[in-house]
């Protein structure tokens, strides 16, 4: 009989490890899935990003001072143009004076570990597909372990409901 | 993203799970409730023995005394409820996490059936 119970005991440690491990796995998916979400853009797109600004900077024209051009007085000086031109858009009249250093000043600062959207998709779609997996191996263990006890275990508040939702034949 | 059915007895059994669970906190709730009015009723009582001027002084002790005693029971039985009422509040959120979680999911699969569906099947 104390033998019995022994076995039905270490049975049950057994199971139980066998969950914590699944449960513990989840959690370090999770945690990977959600690193590679908060991961940077790579080099490449920040760097298209940063182009895409200046150029558009640019295209407002900030230091395209009328007094040169237009044949009637203008009532405003060189300085006091850029004196406003500045006050009213930095990023415009930086762009306009030298779009080569506003560049790399911006560049300079970057992040180098970043990945392409490409990239970051393949390795959420890979964590995606191992979180489901081993969240189906673990409903189906709970399931085992109600089914020999007869007693209701718990959830985790987290589990994917679809998951808790599926009929046992769909989750083999 | 694969899909899943929806095992309607699942579905039952979550929601009772969090009805129940509900229940049993707010009845826990209302258990620690009514024992504090409890404990305040005698309190008043004790106050009114101790000013009571006609009661006999060897009565009012024994009253007096009385009082106390049920004072302390009713004290550890609060004690005792509130633990259960945290208890009970616990396991109602843990339950009601899930059946929310699974209303949310349920309720997409009901527009995901009002658009066309997606291959999934509610049985």
């Amino acid at each position: 009989m104390k033998t019995l119970v022994g076995k039905v005991k270490a049975a049950f440690a057994q199971v139980q490890e066998d969950l914590d491990g699944l449960r513990d796995r989840i959690g370090e998916l999770k945690g990977e899935r959600d690193r590679v979400e908060a991961l940077p853009h790579d080099i490449a797109e920040i760097e298209r990003r940063v182009d895409r600004e200046i150029a558009t900077a640019r295209e407002r024209r900030s230091l395209r001072y009328p007094g040169f051009f237009q044949a009637f007085v203008v009532d405003l000086t060189l300085s006091g143009y850029l004196k406003r031109a500045f006050e009213a858009d930095q990023l415009g009249f930086l762009a306009a004076w030298d779009p080569v250093r506003l560049k790399s000043v911006l560049m300079e600062d970057m992040p180098l570990n970043g990945i392409t959207d490409a990239d970051r998709a393949t390795r959420l779609k890979k964590l995606s597909d191992d979180i489901l997996a081993t969240e189906i191996a673990e409903e189906v263990l709970l399931r085992e372990m109600e089914a020999s006890t007869n007693a209701p275990i718990f959830r985790r508040t987290d589990a994917n409901p679809a998951i808790l939702l599926a009929p046992d034949t769909e989750l083999s | 993203m694969r899909k899943f059915s929806i095992d309607p007895s699942r579905l039952s059994r979550y929601r009772e799970a969090s009805a129940s669970a509900y229940a049993a906190g707010r009845e826990a709730q209302q258990d620690y409730l009514d024992r504090h009015h409890e404990l305040g009723e005698i309190k008043a009582k004790k106050r009114l023995i101790d000013q009571g001027m006609e009661i006999p002084a060897y009565d009012r002790a024994r009253l007096h005394g009385e009082a106390d005693a049920k004072i302390e029971s009713i004290g550890t039985e609060i004690q005792r409820l509130s633990e259960a009422r945290a208890r009970a509040s616990e396991l109602a959120q843990h339950h009601g996490a899930i059946a929310a979680a699974i209303d949310d999911y349920v309720g997409d699969k009901k527009q995901t059936f009002a658009h066309g569906g997606l291959g999934v099947v509610a049985r």
